[in-house]
């Protein structure tokens, strides 16, 4: 299957390495954040859905899900193309 | 539904595994488009969650090559490209992406979004296939 990549990106093969040459350090460092902040986001939503509403960890990881939540919009505001 | 999930970066992988299979959908993770279509054609997903831009095979390669063969899924292209690249995400429905969601996106808006999907007809490959017209001219 790996050698179908060959006939696959004809228009788009050379995206990556014009990506690459393109992307400056500073939005590969937003890249990993966004990465990141989703991959926080996911677990902290799954977390608070696990946790039972009188464990003692419950406030602080509703806290910090508010936070991460608070976090996603100030990224997304920081982003002028993001509309949400 | 069965959702192959392809992103580079490990944690955001891991993370949404655990989120669509809480969710009750069935989930294939993968690291790059090459092991995608690998899975692919063992495991015929509902619908792929594809990052854009990945080392090796990018997403916009995995989409063509899924919309050429007809493999009637759902695409759905995710990216947390910041700066001039945000733009790329942009071109994904023109190619046939049936959604697209910025990162870092609240799990509810990623519901959201594969919920609106899933209620559209899916695609047969019919009218994204490039077979005659595999100029790279899209």
């Amino acid at each position: 299957m790996t050698g179908n990549s060959d006939q696959t990106g004809s228009a788009y093969a050379g995206v990556s390495g014009w990506i690459e040459r393109r992307n400056s350090s500073s939005d590969r460092t937003m890249h990993d954040l966004n990465n990141a902040m989703a991959s926080l986001l996911a677990n902290l939503s799954l977390g608070l859905e696990k946790v039972d509403e009188n464990h003692p960890a419950r406030a602080r990881l509703a806290a910090a899900n508010r936070a991460a939540n608070r976090m996603q919009e100030l990224l997304a505001d920081y982003d002028p193309d993001r509309s949400k | 539904m069965l959702i192959c999930v392809v992103d580079d970066d490990a944690m955001l992988r891991d993370a949404l595994d655990a989120l669509l299979s809480e969710a009750g959908h069935e989930v294939r993770c993968v690291a790059d488009g090459l092991e995608a279509l690998d899975v692919l054609e063992v495991w015929p997903a509902d619908l792929i969650l594809c990052d854009l831009l990945m080392p090796g095979a990018e997403g916009f390669e995995l989409l063509r090559t899924v919309r050429r063969k007809r493999l009637g899924m759902w695409f759905i292209m995710m990216s947390g490209a910041q700066g001039e690249l945000a733009h790329f995400l942009n071109h994904a429905p023109v190619l046939g992406a049936d959604a697209t969601i910025r990162k870092p996106f609240k799990p509810n808006a990623l519901f959201e979004t594969i919920e609106t999907v899933s209620r559209t007809d899916r695609p047969s490959g019919i009218g994204h296939s490039d077979e005659e017209h595999d100029d790279g001219q899209q």
